[in-house]
């Protein structure tokens, strides 16, 4: 059974250790598209992650406890239709957000990591919806305006962040390092990337069923110009709740302790009679790992 | 309360023999491995079996499960998926399953709802375990459950064998059937 890596990227705060936690529960009901017929041998950082769900909390970023502990996650997986057959192995390493964003900053990226990058047969690159470290652009029609009125301009910003790039520019970074890192795939086709937009929930309804292309577009217009006009990754995106609701709301919070994960979450893509969403987290790295699955 | 187990050696389970005489039948004799908490945590995080080789020789395994944890809704689901992820390293673990008994503890705090029972049997039979759940309290803190309730039942739901109906001629290619033999021989 082939190995394959598949890489998780994004900023401090996009949630990727979060969706790490779920896909692993997701994995172990066998009821999605990906299934893992038995349990990886070492799982201690996905369950520390999963605790923190399952006791109706998001993992923090602060937790040192799961900063610490090794962040590979290995898992075989099997599609829903043979379950028992496992088709690929996928290794996972799950790097902190401040690395990506060190990486963005600095252009500068450890050995290491740069080597599980060229190792990765595919990623998934995560924005959060309304994250407090997602950092707009100026709006410059509102800053000219202000700029010619100084006494109604905001104070001059902190010098940490006159240093923040846009969040939309990050991302457009980071893509641009899986563009010159990833594998190809098994017949030469194009690394394919996910790009991941967590806390889907948190969005209207109308937001929401405009579909995670068109949320992109209206919220980091040049990433999604980006998206449209690259080619050499062959990128798709998806909106992705990991228990379908926000846990800081009680109601919420006493359903979740009552029917856990069995129907809690579900991922939202784009389809050419609109959005749909399926209660399947696994769905973004089914999509990822299809070429690697429909070769063997 | 009692303390946690501690053990000087830690690769070395404590052990309690207890041999029970019903006021009609033979004697049963029961061993008890009293194992620290940790070796369970060390089998679910990181499937370390080497120190549980015995557990492939129990005729019954009793799956404790911590009834304050169960009954608080904030610790129910995580309790039920470590529940699962242990019965899924067993079932990987052991090449014949015996008969699972969850024994859940502190029923002298309150009712585990019956969807998490549920909850808990779903998984076992996917699993492929037979699984029976009981209560235990160990103590009486609420002074309606005397403490030592469950205890006679478990043993003697331990001690009759599983509740499924006894074979006269059982499938010789099901490994438990080798272990009958085995038992003949010894006894004979």
């Amino acid at each position: 059974m082939k190995r394959h890596s598949i890489i998780l990227v994004g900023g401090p705060d996009s949630g990727k250790t979060n969706y790490l936690a779920r896909l692993w529960a997701a994995l172990r009901s066998m009821k999605g598209r990906l299934v893992a017929p038995e349990a990886p041998s070492d799982i201690k950082y996905v369950e520390e992650a999963l605790a923190h769900l399952l006791q109706g909390e998001f993992a923090p970023r602060s937790d040192t406890n799961v900063e610490d502990s090794r962040r590979n996650f290995s898992v075989p997986l099997a599609l829903a239709e043979a379950p028992k057959t496992p088709v690929l192995d996928i290794v996972v390493p799950d790097v902190s957000g401040e690395l990506w964003r060190g990486a963005v900053e600095n252009n500068e990226i450890a050995p290491e990591w740069m080597k599980e990058l060229k190792q990765a047969s595919g990623a998934i690159l995560f924005v959060r919806v309304l994250s407090d470290l997602n950092v707009s652009p100026p709006d410059w029609v509102a800053a000219g305006r202000l700029m010619r009125m100084p006494i109604l301009a905001r104070p001059a910003p902190a010098a940490d962040d006159e240093q923040q790039m846009p969040t939309q520019v990050a991302l457009c970074e980071l893509l641009r390092f899986l563009a010159i890192t990833l594998k190809p795939g098994p017949k030469g086709q194009r690394p394919r990337v996910a790009v991941v937009v967590t806390a889907w929930d948190l969005l209207d309804k109308r937001r929401a069923t405009a579909g995670p292309a068109a949320y992109l577009h209206k919220e980091f217009p040049l990433f999604s110009g980006r998206i449209a006009d690259i080619e050499s990754l062959d990128v798709k995106v998806f909106g992705v709740s990991v228990v379908g609701g926000d846990l800081v709301d009680p109601e919420f919070r006493n359903t979740f302790f009552e029917q856990g994960l069995k129907s809690a979450g579900y991922t939202c893509e784009d389809g050419e009679s609109g959005a749909s969403v399926a209660d399947d987290v696994t769905l973004p790295v089914a999509w990822v790992v299809e070429p690697f699955v429909v070769s063997k | 309360m009692t303390s946690h187990t501690e053990l000087p050696d830690e690769r070395t389970p404590g052990f309690m023999h207890l041999r029970l005489r019903p006021d009609d039948g033979a004697p049963v004799d029961l061993l008890l491995p009293d194992l620290p908490g940790e070796w369970s945590t060390a089998l679910i995080d990181t499937n370390r079996t080497d120190r549980l080789a015995f557990m492939k020789g129990a005729d019954v395994i009793w799956l404790m499960l911590d009834g304050r944890a169960l009954i608080e809704p904030q610790g129910r689901q995580l309790a039920l998926h470590r529940a699962g992820v242990a019965m899924q390293r067993m079932s990987n673990f052991l090449s014949r399953l015996p008969p699972l008994i969850a024994v859940i503890s502190r029923r002298d705090l309150g009712e585990i709802p019956q969807s998490a029972l549920d909850d808990l049997r779903e998984e076992a039979e996917r699993l492929g375990f037979d699984l029976r759940v009981t209560t235990i309290a160990s103590f009486a803190d609420n002074g309606i459950v005397p403490a030592g309730t469950g205890i006679a039942e478990l043993i003697e739901a331990t001690t009759r064998g599983p509740d499924k109906p006894f074979s006269f001629w059982p499938d010789p290619s099901e490994p438990a059937s080798s272990r009958m033999i085995d038992r003949l021989r010894r006894e004979a």
